[in-house]
């Protein structure tokens, strides 16, 4: 049962307004746990604290305690600003509707980025193919055109300017360079306003409207300041540095009202800041609160790994001020991995995670970082730390996770739309829609049935599966019993395997039969049935696959939101949902949004991810391992030629242009936040993995490395000296 | 380092601290070598004065990879010496669009693209130029040509219809390319010649108003996917450095010292993008201008290095010694240049080359040229005329019985064309020589290519009846040679041979791949057990482990399998180059064809490793060549560039494949249905010349020009091919394809009389002395 550890002094600051400051690693999340127990010990009703974070995953530390606490008597409220400001405009729907351009009379309907990507999509394509994004200086293929005019149209909500503001802006920065960039940004204006006049008329909210909506009418409206005054009577904020300037407005608005607030800043975060976070704004905030706590120390850091950090900061600070001498030697705390080339360097990892294992180090004290992570990267690394599993008789279980990934790039949703793809041949029309192939069947019963090595799965599939044409000529798939394959060959598959098979073929059979009589479900029920009734299920693929599960979780909500939003009132027939779902998937229109869970966070696995996401984890681990570090993506931002995350912030000056230097300085200052954000997230060795010749065969040089050379010869010459 | 002996002229470039020099280098006169380590010296200087958070960098652009893998190994190991421990730092090599992918690479939204933009290859983009033409004549007809066809074939219906259907589409096609290419080159955009289009009246200049609307939808094309081509990427690179000043100041302080190898072979856009680079003036060329043989089929142009040899305040130096030939061979080379500047019956053909003859070494030199009496120059006779294939059967038998006394030494038969040496290679084949191929793409591109081939083919088909026939081939055609195979060699082919015959024969593969536990690897495959098979078990264990491994990938999209698979079977830095660049081609023939599985990625896969089509990655090639002892080497001239062998073979030197500017000479732009012999590729490059300088167009100057520009370069081409070889040397020729019909007889080549002449005269004065 948890309690609040707070102490005396502690105690004295639960009806003050505190900004928090200190570095990742100091305990701001473990002090703000306490305090918020703390109040609720002091008897705070809970429905009138108010948790703000930048993404949900940080609620965790708090619902986690919350949990485990003695309080019963309901929760606080934890939101994220989308979700806050979601909440709101659907409370104050009716008043605002009609200012905002829509209809009041009838309920908005609130987009995710998928939905609002299909949306953007019918009007980008026209304009796509008559050519108006077509210049010679200009090449950005069609779902990157949707994706950015989308950033935009959000970045001017948040900045609260109009959308034709964003041309204007963007054209300033880009300057007087010749070219056609101008005419291309106000294609894109164009294209932002056709999208937003149609979400007008339909009362279609994407996450651009409803922070317009929320900006311009809500917060500035009476009834809701008087709302928000008396709603709330205690404010927390965690790392209020990776969140938007429309939150610290929000925040603003709040601290004079509230009896009690802690705002936590994490020194040198800011890792949000491609996506609009911006640290100035939170820091700003420290002058409406009565107290600033400054925690410096780490509790994570060994001295030697606490040294490492006082290196890096001397060497990739732009703004380092001189630090006293660390009592630790950091070489104590840095291994380098050097090999010629790239899978010498995975091997070579793997080696060292498994020894780390073996030793009895728990798997969720090492974190593997890349600044990307392919699936190349990842099945080999994944690969090698199972061979070694197979090889030391130890459990090495991983977890690996990817941002914006095509949802179809992941087999398990392959998998699965390929069986969907058999228990509904009638969706299948021969054009958009085609039957699956024999390699994709194969994939799919490797991959959903426990014990079936490639290799039988060709076989399987080969002697199962089968297409027919109907009467309207249109190819159908379907799988023919285990029991009418010739015995020798039932032999070769094996028996508990075909046993298997023939469940989850029995189990489509009856789901088909279901839908011959007219019982017609959409297409995420069907998937939710499929995994809880069978892929779960001992004998599975997602049988205590957490990822695996992770990701067929993931396309079910893409499906559901896609239904709810599209078919919200539709009943009966469901195919068409299904069709239209599958045939945006095949054109990779819906991209996923991976939203973390708490199993991944419980598990006692090695993560495996790109730096940046580990980052945004918070979460601190004994050992990490840097993957690749002569590449340049430990400094490069994503470059997108119709948006910009800078030109479009909040302080950026209207009328700069942006220049290479800023550009440069820019990616000194990622570089250094991620070098020093990961190494204050570590708390005993660093192991630094470098392959001379990148997986193009290219040697590496990137920056992060330059470093590295850098310290290690300073340190070379000392010695000598 | 202090091993190496450095000529003089070597000692003297390598003395290089700053500034612009050019050096005009002989054939073996040591120009790469000599680059190279004027690179390492520069780095280490860099390195030694270790500034903090130093950047600055060497770099050496080269014309091929083949060269940049030689200077980057050379560098490396001066590298090592100083003791660097992390990384390469100070110097990077690169191929033109090696450089510019670097640059684009750097800032891509400057340049208008997404941060993981693609490139198209030569396939993708001829794919793209296809469909663009093809939409073109289905809209427009054929009504451009008409105007430029000989009567005979113009008013004639069947002739009209056949070449509406079989010639006229090529010609579009290859106009295209030729319209656009250049319009890269001058990096005009299809906007800026429509807009001076706009004010022509609509009948001036058709092949031009044909190119540009080619040209619009290409790129309009391009752009919908979001992808480049290669010349994009030159011009790209220009443009964002041009745009932006203070990238350009980055990159010029970044690249403190600029050394350009074949500078002959430089383009306008190449010279361009260096001398904006080299704005310190720290840009060394190192070239040899009688050597330029890529400006017909590309835009090189050795004028660049001439004017930059000729400009003030550049530090000229010469390498002219040449250790490679023996002293006659050397001769006939210097008497090529001197009887074209003085002799030939072409007068504008007379500055062909620049007036510089090859030394010969002195007798101290540490690489002194191969003695004259170990020397062997035959010049075939005139008198006697043959067929192109007699004269492959005459090489071939000749072929056959030298290498029978010189297996120690090397040999290559250079050819024109690809298509001569194929049947070259064909011939070989049917008579069992030991050969390599370097012809449209190099031998170890496609060799590379045929191994990843293997691999996927298998994975398309793990368990069809076939499959153990191509497991069995992956075991001894990629896993054999590059693993145990490679030490063993030809000790353990009985080994090799019976698994080979027992893979093949499984009939449950599953039992060797997948194996029920228990199971040994001996049972699966029914092989004897014995204590001194054991590395052999071990060795096919751990094949078996890598295909299991393959086959649990195989879901991964295609170009994270191939990365996959690379990391397994590629093992050198060009291999390993190659294998990602294959793994984009796949990737950008899977956005393109989104049905695609494993078989349709093995079948492009065997269109590159069968040479049915040029794969080009960043670069013309990616892997060094190297000729072997007792090994034959079929190879295009051009693509004998910088190689070098015992004795060679020079074919087919007629008056076709090196004309003279003379009337009866025939070329292959002239198509047979033109009239007034017109070349179009070069009238519609004279069009678009017109167009942009305002200059008079007039019709058929152009394609005369193209006459001289050609024979200028086959002349040239001859040059590379004489001072390909060591110590003998045998030249002959052939009468063509047409040879049976009297009118239609190739003639040899005038080069090649004023050759053979030269030679009997000097064989005539040496018998006589």
């Amino acid at each position: 049962m948890a309690r609040s550890g707070l102490v005396q002094a502690e105690r004295a600051l639960l009806f003050r307004k505190v900004f928090l400051e200190g570095i990742a690693g100091s305990g701001k999340t473990t002090y703000a746990v306490q305090h918020m127990l703390a109040w609720l010990d002091q008897g705070v009703d809970p429905s009138r604290l108010l948790i703000i974070v930048p993404q949900s995953p940080s609620a965790r530390p708090y619902q986690l305690a919350l949990h485990e606490s003695a309080h019963s008597g309901g929760a606080p409220i934890i939101k994220t600003f989308a979700g806050f400001a979601r909440e709101a405009v659907s409370a104050f729907w009716t008043e605002i509707a009609g200012a905002l351009g829509a209809d009041p009379s009838r309920e908005p309907i609130f987009l995710n980025i998928e939905t609002a990507q299909y949306f953007m999509a019918r009007f980008a394509f026209p304009r796509i193919e008559r050519g108006e994004f077509a210049f010679s200086d200009m090449r950005v293929p069609p779902p990157r055109i949707i994706s950015q005019v989308l950033d935009n149209l959000n970045r001017a909500a948040l900045l609260g300017e109009p959308i034709e503001r964003i041309a204007e802006r963007l054209s300033k920065a880009w300057g007087e360079r010749d070219s056609s960039r101008h005419d291309v940004f106000k294609r894109a204006n164009a294209l932002a306003s056709e999208f937003r006049a149609h979400c007008l008329q339909n009362n279609l909210l994407d996450f651009s409207l409803t922070v317009e909506a929320f900006q311009r009418f809500i917060r500035p409206s009476p009834i809701f300041q008087e709302f928000l005054q008396t709603r709330f009577d205690f404010l927390l904020a965690e790392n209020i540095e990776e969140d938007l300037p429309a939150t610290h407005d929000l925040l603003a608005m709040c601290l004079p009202y509230v009896q009690g607030a802690l705002l936590l800043y994490d020194t040198d975060g800011g890792f949000r800041t491609f996506l609009g976070a911006d640290p100035e704004t939170a820091y700003e905030l420290r002058a409406l609160c009565d107290d600033h706590l400054i925690m410096p120390q780490s509790h994570v850091m060994s001295a030697d790994v606490a040294a490492l950090s006082v290196a890096f900061n001397r060497l990739l600070n732009p703004r380092a001020q001189p630090e006293p001498e660390p009592s630790g030697d950091w070489r104590a705390a840095i291994s380098i991995i050097s090999k010629r080339f790239y899978p010498q360097m995975i091997e070579a990892v793997a080696d060292q995670i498994a020894e780390l294992v073996a030793q009895g180090i728990p798997p969720r004290q090492i974190a593997v970082v890349a600044p990307f992570l392919n699936d190349s990267l990842r099945f080999s690394l994944t690969y090698a730390l199972r061979q070694r599993e197979q090889l030391y008789g130890i459990r090495i279980p991983i977890l690996t996770h990817r941002p914006s990934r095509a949802l179809l790039d992941e087999p398990i949703t392959r998998a699965l739309l390929t069986l969907t793809l058999i228990a509904h041949p009638h969706w299948l029309d021969g054009v958009t829609i085609s039957t699956p192939p024999p390699k994709d069947v194969a994939d799919a019963f490797a991959l959903c049935i426990s014990e079936l090595d490639p290799l039988r799965a060709a076989l399987l599939a080969e002697i199962v599966y089968r297409v027919k044409r109907d009467e309207n000529g249109i190819p159908r798939p379907a799988l023919s019993a285990f029991a009418k394959i010739e015995p020798d060959k039932q032999a070769r598959i094996g028996y508990r395997v075909g046993q298997r098979y023939d469940a989850l073929r029995e189990w489509l059979e009856s789901y088909r039969a279901r839908l011959d009589h007219g019982d017609s479900m959409p297409l995420d029920h069907f998937l939710r049935l499929l995994f809880g009734e069978k892929l779960s299920h001992k004998g599975y693929g997602l049988h205590r696959n957490l990822e695996g599960a992770r990701i067929a979780a993931q396309l079910i909500d893409s499906v559901q939101h896609f239904r709810k939003t599209l078919y919200a009132d539709h009943d009966g027939d469901w195919s068409a949902l299904g069709r239209e779902y599958l045939r945006l998937v095949s054109q990779r229109l819906l991209p996923s949004l991976h939203v973390q869970s708490w199993q991944d966070e419980a598990a006692d696995a090695i993560l495996i991810m790109p730096a940046s996401t580990f980052l945004l984890r918070h979460r601190s681990v004994d050992y990490q391992f840097w993957l690749d570090v002569g590449s340049n993506g430990w400094f490069t931002r994503l470059e997108q030629p119709l948006t910009h995350p800078y030109v479009l912030r909040r302080e950026y000056l209207p009328d700069e242009i942006w220049t290479d230097e800023d550009e440069s300085m820019t990616e000194d200052s990622a570089l250094y936040r991620t070098a020093i954000g990961l190494v204050r997230r570590c708390r005993k060795q660093v192991f630094v993995a470098v392959a001379e010749l990148g997986e193009s065969g290219f040697e590496q040089n990137g920056k992060l490395l330059r470093a590295l050379q850098q310290l290690f010869s300073a340190s070379a010459e000392s010695e000598a000296v | 380092m202090n091993d190496v002996r450095f000529r003089f002229e070597q000692e003297v470039v390598l003395r290089y601290s700053g500034g612009k020099m050019g050096i005009s280098a002989v054939p073996g006169s040591g120009k790469t070598f000599t680059l190279a380590h004027l690179a390492a010296r520069l780095t280490l200087r860099l390195l030694r004065e270790g500034r903090p958070n130093d950047n600055r960098e060497v770099l050496v652009v080269t014309f091929a990879n083949a060269a940049a893998n030689s200077i980057r190994r050379k560098i490396e190991d001066q590298l090592k010496g100083a003791g660097i421990a992390l990384g390469t730092f100070g110097y990077r090599v690169r191929t033109l669009h090696g450089l510019a992918h670097d640059i684009v690479r750097e800032r891509p939204s400057l340049a208008g693209l997404a941060q993981d933009f693609k490139i198209v290859d030569e396939r993708a983009a001829q794919n793209i130029r296809e469909e663009v033409v093809s939409a073109w004549l289905k809209a427009n007809g054929i009504s451009l040509f008409l105007s430029y066809l000989e009567p005979e074939w113009r008013d004639k219906p069947n002739k009209l219809a056949y070449l509406s259907r079989e010639e006229l589409p090529k010609l579009a096609q290859s106009l295209a390319e030729q319209f656009i290419r250049q319009a890269k080159d001058q990096r005009l955009t299809p906007q800026a010649i429509r807009a001076k289009l706009d004010k022509l009246p609509e009948s001036a200049l058709p092949l031009v108003r044909f190119g540009c609307e080619v040209y619009e939808n290409y790129q309009r094309a391009l752009s919908y996917r979001g992808v480049v081509d290669f010349d994009d990427l030159v011009m790209l690179a220009l443009w964002t450095l041009e745009q932006d000043a203070a990238f350009l100041e980055r990159q010029q302080a970044r690249y403190i010292y600029i050394l350009e190898d074949e500078a002959q072979d430089s383009s306008r856009l190449q010279q361009d993008l260096l001398s904006l680079l080299s704005a310190h003036g720290n840009w060394v060329r190192v070239g040899d201008p009688n050597q330029a043989i890529n400006t017909t089929f590309t835009t090189a142009d050795p004028k660049y290095l001439r004017a930059f040899l000729q400009e003030a305040g550049v530090e000229r130096r010469t390498l002219s010694v040449s250790g490679r030939s023996a002293p006659p061979i050397v001769e006939l080379a210097n008497y090529l240049v001197k009887w074209t500047r003085t002799q030939h019956p072409t007068p504008a053909l007379r500055d062909t080359f620049l007036d510089s003859s090859i030394k010969l070494t002195t007798p101290d030199d540490a690489q002194p040229n191969p003695p004259a009496e170990e020397a062997r120059l035959h010049i075939a006779e005139v008198s006697r005329s043959y067929s192109p294939d007699d004269e492959i059967n005459i090489v071939a038998d000749s072929l056959v019985r030298w290498l029978q006394g010189n297996k120690e030494r090397t040999v290559a038969a250079l050819v024109p064309d690809n298509n001569h040496g194929f049947k070259l290679a064909e011939r070989l084949r049917a008579l069992g020589v030991p050969h390599e191929e370097l012809l449209r793409s190099t031998s170890s591109t496609r060799e590379t290519a045929k191994r990843l081939e293997t691999v996927i083919r298998y994975l398309a088909k793990p368990i069809a009846p076939q499959s153990a026939a191509l497991l069995a081939d992956l075991y001894r055609d990629v896993w054999w040679q590059w693993h145990l195979g490679a030490r063993l060699g030809a000790e353990a082919e009985t080994w090799l041979t019976e698994t080979h015959k027992r893979l093949a024969a499984l009939k449950r593969i599953e039992l060797f791949l997948f194996p029920e536990t228990g199971v040994l690897l001996t049972e699966a495959l029914s092989l004897p057990e014995l204590a001194e098979l054991e590395p052999l078990y071990l060795d096919l264990e751990a094949f078996r482990e890598t295909v299991q491994r393959w086959l649990h990938a195989a879901h991964l999209p295609i170009d994270q399998l191939v990365l996959t698979i690379g990391q397994d079977i590629f093992k050198t830095p060009p291999e390993i180059a190659l294998g990602y660049k294959l793994a984009q081609l796949l990737r950008s023939y899977a956005d393109d064809v989104p049905a695609a599985r494993l078989s349709e990625f093995a079948a492009e896969l065997r269109r590159i490793s069968a040479n049915e089509r040029r794969f080009i990655g960043f670069d013309q090639e990616e892997v060094g060549y190297e000729p072997k002892k007792g090994v034959v080497t079929v190879a295009t001239m051009h693509a004998a560039k910088g190689l070098e062998w015992d004795r060679v073979y020079l074919l087919s030197v007629n008056n076709y494949s090196f004309p003279s500017a003379l009337p009866e000479d025939r070329y292959l732009d002239e198509k047979y249905y033109l009239r007034d012999s017109l070349n179009l590729s070069a009238e519609v490059r004279a069009q678009l010349d017109s167009l942009i300088t305002g200059s008079d167009y007039v019709e058929g100057n152009a394609s005369a020009q193209a006459r001289l520009d050609y024979a200028a370069e086959r002349l040239r081409l001859l040059y590379v091919g004489i001072t390909r070889a060591k110590r003998e040397l045998i030249i002959s020729w052939n009468n063509g394809r047409f040879g049976y019909n009297p009118e239609q007889q190739q003639q040899p080549a005038l080069p090649f009389l004023a050759l053979r002449d030269f030679w009997q005269r000097q064989v005539t004065a040496s018998t006589e002395a």
